[in-house]
């Protein structure tokens, strides 16, 4: 391909994808009067009004909901998917393409298929209602991901080091603690970057198993603040900038390896 | 999901020579027989078959059953077929299915179009690239909520694409984007191919950086144009990433939920509603929870459908 028409297609793309990205953040710092007398122009005078109206309105309980929510969520997925693609990455059972092939399964079920059972599944053993129910069905849901995600990069350790280990007498627990995770430490990392910024987007678990809207994530707040705000978009804008900050954060924390992670083919 | 070449034996060879007999020898022989034990895995499988398993269980149940709200935690009296005949008999499921249909046709279009596109000038690496591409993973990591919310500000009667689609003069008057049945179909399904765009073009790219660069300079000399080099060079070494990339498009399809759930609410009408967001509105917010259950199934099905396409692709050509 020529040179002028891949730079035509590469600002495209760049002003397909910033413009609006601008516009989320401009018109959060703009107020109600200034939206629609001049909808496309770019310049403005800012303004942090609809931020002290989404603070007023109690964003930061849903911001500690979020962090409680994600971080809960990435931990225990990790705690049970780290052994579980050190143990699929090494098996030579039979089985393996079978639960290889469960995993990528249960991945791409909708989220409405699992939603409509665990109203009465979660609400059998009493886990509808609070923090703990959403955080049991979040990692359920992003479980089979972490899994089939973290695997490649445990296939990539080579074998020689844990038999060398396994010469030296140390257990099979003990070579996955201190010689297999060490070395899959930046795998680990992009994985729980990938499982915050998910979590912290999901919000029909949140605003189905949570029955206190205090309790609310920022994600859920946002769903729902459809009909309320109405047509007050500076402050539904501030409130989506709000709820994009754990997504920006961890992202510029990880951005790299999450980058790495998605050219290798990583799905949301 | 992860779409990369690798050697799929999952067994490396192994040197012959080893400690001898004694227990050491048979520690690292074990290692070498039966890989890692299997209580590595448990817990995970455990959790799945609890929390992920057992729920689809109990859904498959629940479409054969009578359940409402009212007794969702008490028995349930069966009901047959009814369910399905209940939600497929009903105009809203076919309109839901046509409604999926399009969203799944102008994701794939746009996708695997200006993927291939976008990916092929995105293939040199230069500021300009770098910084298109950080726009485009940062809208990849954005919320759902998030996006549909954006974009149903942005598409406003009186919202900035709408005058700047004035402005330019391409349009007359304002477009009712999200008012009209058709044009809101049509706007929910670009900006869903908007959105996993990213996606697509990082994926298409990583399989070009695979393509090797001395067919297509052999090409060029026996006088290719960038057409012929396309056509027989590099599109070979793309179409099983396209494949594996369509069956991916479909199944995030037949999930759609959050952004319709935002940015239109299924509206105007039902116009926008798609099998999930139709199994939502039965079972959550109709309180028919077994007939919500038969569509959900339903969907479920064709998902299922696709994944077993992707087991298969996804094997022989990477390792998921």
């Amino acid at each position: 391909m020529r040179s002028l028409p891949r730079r035509l297609v590469v600002l495209t793309l760049f002003l397909a994808y910033a413009l609006p990205v601008y516009w989320l953040l401009a018109t959060s710092l703009k107020s109600t009067q200034d939206i629609f007398a001049h909808p496309a122009a770019l310049a403005f005078r800012p303004s942090l009004s609809a931020y002290a109206t989404v603070l007023r309105q109690g964003i930061g309980h849903a911001a500690l909901s979020t962090f409680i929510v994600a971080g809960g969520t990435t931990a225990v997925c990790l705690l049970l998917a780290l052994p579980a693609a050190y143990g699929l990455s090494r098996s030579v059972s039979m089985l393996v393409p079978a639960l290889l092939a469960l995993l990528i399964v249960l991945q791409m079920v909708p989220q409405t298929s699992t939603l409509i059972p665990l109203f009465r599944v979660l609400g059998q053993w009493g886990l509808l209602g609070g923090y703990s129910g959403l955080i049991v069905a979040d990692t359920a849901m992003l479980l089979p991901f972490a899994v089939l995600v973290l695997r490649p990069f445990f296939r990539a350790v080579p074998r020689e080091i844990e038999e060398s280990a396994a010469v030296d007498g140390a257990s099979a627990v003990a070579i996955f603690v201190r010689i297999v995770l060490p070395v899959t430490r930046n795998g680990a990392m992009a994985v729980a970057t990938l499982l915050f910024i998910i979590t912290s987007g999901e919000f029909l678990y949140s605003i189905s198993f949570l029955s206190d809207p205090g309790k609310y994530t920022l994600s859920a707040t946002l769903a729902l603040q459809v009909t309320q705000y109405g047509i007050d978009w500076p402050a539904l804008m501030a409130a989506s900038v709000m709820a994009s900050v754990p997504a920006i954060a961890v992202f510029a924390l990880g951005q790299r390896s999450v980058v790495r992670g998605l050219s290798a083919g990583t799905g949301k | 999901m992860v779409i990369r070449k690798a050697n799929r034996s999952g067994i490396s060879p192994l040197p012959r020579a080893g400690p001898g007999p004694g227990p050491l020898g048979r520690r690292v022989h074990r290692l070498r027989q039966h890989g890692v034990p299997d209580i590595f895995v448990l817990p995970s499988l455990g959790y799945l078959l609890v929390f992920a398993c057992y729920p689809l269980y109990q859904l498959l149940v629940m479409s054969f059953s009578d359940v409402s709200s009212a007794d969702i935690l008490s028995a349930w009296p069966s009901a047959g077929l009814r369910n399905f005949r209940a939600t497929i008999g009903v105009p809203d499921f076919s309109e839901a299915l046509a409604h999926t249909v399009v969203l799944v046709a102008v994701a794939l279009v746009v996708n695997l179009a200006c993927g291939t596109v976008a990916a092929l000038s995105m293939r040199v690496d230069s500021w300009a690239t770098r910084v298109a591409l950080s726009f485009m993973v940062f809208v990849w990591a954005l919320p759902g909520v998030v996006v549909g919310n954006l974009w149903r500000f942005l598409l406003t009667q009186d919202g900035p694409v709408n005058a700047l689609l004035v402005r330019l003069h391409i349009v007359a008057a304002p477009v009712p984007w999200l008012v009209n049945s058709h044009l809101a179909l049509l706007a929910l399904s670009l900006v869903n191919a908007w959105m996993v765009l990213p996606f697509s073009t990082l994926v298409m790219r990583a399989a070009l950086l695979d393509v090797p660069q001395d067919q297509s300079e052999a090409a060029a000399l026996d006088g290719a144009g960038a057409v012929g080099q396309f056509w027989y060079v590099i599109m070979p070494h793309l179409r099983p990433t396209l494949s594996v990339l369509a069956i991916l498009l479909v199944v995030n399809g037949f999930r759609s939920f959050d952004l319709i759930y935002v940015m239109t609410s299924g509206g105007p009408g039902t116009a926008t509603s798609t099998l999930p967001f139709l199994a939502y509105r039965q079972a959550v917010q109709g309180f028919q929870f077994g007939v919500g259950a038969a569509t959900a199934v339903f969907s479920l099905a064709l998902v299922l459908v696709f994944a077993a396409m992707y087991a298969v692709t996804g094997r022989q050509r990477a390792t998921p």
